[in-house]
């Protein structure tokens, strides 16, 4: 081949592969907001002060600087179970899944024994996002009422004290559970009158 | 030229011929196909089966060892001469088919040396064969002498093998050298033809593209060639192109390899018969650009905090060219979070000077050493 001809052919196909855009660099074109995504394994569980979410954010370059590799998280309502602070901050590791490497960050987030919503946010590279979960009422298992005494005789000085303890098997029961305790005799009237609550 | 019939190409010339450089070919005709029909299957396997392997070949060369062995041959060759002897007759009886091929052709001597797989490589060849047919006669000397000295101790029936033998041997020495003297004609022709060249006033300053018939020195001939020059370059200047919005002037320094050679002493004006799209105008470029042009995030340099350009020039007069191409440098991953760096392009176009190739080459290191 020609130095003439050769010389055109490379230099025609570098110049149609003009491949830098400029404005593809503007923030405007980013596509920031698919920066990362954020997901989770459940969008709600009991609010038990037990119940996990594993938040997972992925969608990250497979290559990504050290400095780079880090993911701040925040939330309003629980506790991350990592550090059990409402902060925490983590980096990405590549893992393999569908014969392919991806790079994905994963923490956990501990429920709140209050039925809460708490907003998680990622920051990364002064890029954030928000993702909501719910803690809703875990009810008790078991209701466990304790008397004082056994027997008793009407009294106004010696009342009885009754301990009523509600459990679950995994987690409490969410805090500011309602209860009705009463008092009834075989004719299932009421008897007796309650003085003091004590929680 | 017109009388000669060409057939083979032997050798290539370019000649400054009008206002182009053109490219001539020099041929040779029927010599070749001579030596393709001397050289045809059937004659080279019909001796490299008399040869090759043959039990006389191995009785010759038994003889010899024991001649050499004992030194008795008085009248015949030197302990020297009768090495080469056996080296020769060792060669022919364990010769492989390719061996003779290339005995023939004039590619390797007897002796294996001298070797040289360039068919155009004329003298060499000749080299070969003469040595081969000096050889060769050695051998038939020995033979004839072998044969009329020993003629009563060889038996009966080992007598015809002999006669065949010597036979062979003096066909094949028959056949190198009828194929030396066409080589001896091909080389008397190829000078003839050259010096027809040179004759020829329509011809002037013919330069050879081969290596072995370059008129000029390799440094005459890069001078000739490659411009080192200096310019000042735009890139992003297209409104319709992708490149728009990363708008720049630039410097370079680069070189230029013609598209015909020029000889700047002359002035670009004169040099005859050329018109605006002569390939005397154009030229292909290479350059490194001064200034770096990187943006964190967006883009950076091809090399340190140079660019890398490849381009074509058009020469406008004895120093001026106008440029364009391509820049390559590196351009960062769309997303924020990748580290990785792409080769990415941008057309550029400019205006160049020539500058002198010792400043160019300093120029060039200087411009490493800031870095």
């Amino acid at each position: 081949m020609k130095r003439s001809t050769l010389s055109i052919l490379i230099i025609a196909i570098a110049a149609l592969q003009s491949c830098y855009k400029n404005n593809a660099y503007d923030t405007a074109n980013r596509d920031i907001g698919n920066l990362f995504q954020i997901s989770v394994d459940k969008d709600s569980v009991l609010a038990d002060g037990s119940s996990l979410i594993e938040i997972k954010i992925s969608g990250l370059p497979e290559k990504i600087s050290d400095t780079d590799n880090k993911a701040s998280l925040e939330t309003d309502n629980g506790l991350f179970d990592a550090n059990g602070t409402k902060n925490i901050d983590i980096s990405s590791s590549l893992v393999f899944a569908n014969n392919s490497y991806t790079r994905v960050a994963t923490t956990k987030l501990k429920a709140e024994s209050k039925v809460k919503v708490a907003t998680i946010k990622v920051t990364m590279k002064a890029v954030a996002k928000t993702y909501i979960v719910r803690f809703y009422k875990a009810p008790p298992e078991r209701v466990k009422i304790t008397p004082s005494l056994i027997f008793f005789t009407p009294s106004f000085t010696n009342p009885v004290t009754f301990e009523v303890a509600l459990t679950r098997s995994f987690g409490i029961p969410t805090q500011e559970t309602s209860i009705t305790v009463q008092v009834t005799n075989l004719n299932g009237a009421v008897v007796g009158t309650f003085r003091g609550t004590t929680i | 030229m017109g009388g000669l019939r060409f057939i083979e190409t032997i050798d290539t010339f370019t000649a400054y011929y009008g206002r182009n450089f053109r490219t001539s070919y020099l041929f040779i005709d029927s010599v070749n196909n001579v030596l393709t029909t001397r050289n045809s299957s059937a004659s080279v396997t019909n001796i490299f089966n008399h040869l090759s392997g043959n039990a006389y070949m191995q009785t010759v060369l038994d003889n010899l060892k024991a001649e050499q062995t004992r030194n008795l041959l008085t009248t015949g060759p030197t302990r020297d001469s009768l090495m080469q002897l056996m080296n020769s007759v060792s060669n022919l009886y364990n010769g492989t088919r390719s061996f003779y091929e290339r005995i023939f052709a004039g590619a390797i001597n007897i002796d294996y040396q001298l070797l040289t797989a360039d068919a155009a490589k004329l003298v060499e060849r000749l080299s070969n064969t003469n040595s081969s047919i000096d050889r060769l006669s050695r051998l038939q000397l020995y033979l004839s002498n072998f044969k009329l000295l020993e003629l009563n101790r060889i038996p009966a029936s080992e007598q015809t093998a002999l006669t065949t033998t010597i036979q062979f041997i003096d066909s094949l020495k028959f056949l190198i050298v009828l194929n030396t003297a066409d080589i001896t004609n091909v080389i008397g022709k190829k000078a003839e033809i050259v010096a027809a060249i040179k004759a020829d006033p329509s011809f002037s300053d013919v330069v050879f593209a081969d290596a072995a018939s370059y008129v000029q020195d390799f440094e005459a001939r890069g001078q000739l060639t490659i411009t080192p020059d200096f310019g000042v370059i735009s890139y992003g200047f297209l409104p319709w192109n992708k490149n728009q919005g990363f708008r720049s002037i630039n410097t370079y320094i680069g070189f230029h390899v013609n598209w015909r050679p020029l000889d700047k002493n002359l002035h670009f004006r004169s040099i005859p018969n050329k018109c605006w799209y002569s390939l005397h105008h154009w030229s292909t470029m290479m350059g490194i650009t001064l200034i770096a042009d990187k943006v964190d995030g967006k883009r950076d340099s091809f090399f340190g905090k140079n660019n890398l350009m490849i381009g074509i020039g058009y020469r406008l007069g004895s120093f001026l060219r106008l440029v364009g191409g391509t820049m390559l440098f590196k351009k960062y991953d769309i997303n924020i979070l990748s580290p990785e760096k792409k080769t990415a392009c941008a057309l550029f176009a400019g205006i160049s000077l020539d500058v002198d190739l010792k400043k160019f080459v300093n120029g060039i290191a200087d411009a490493f050493a800031s870095k």
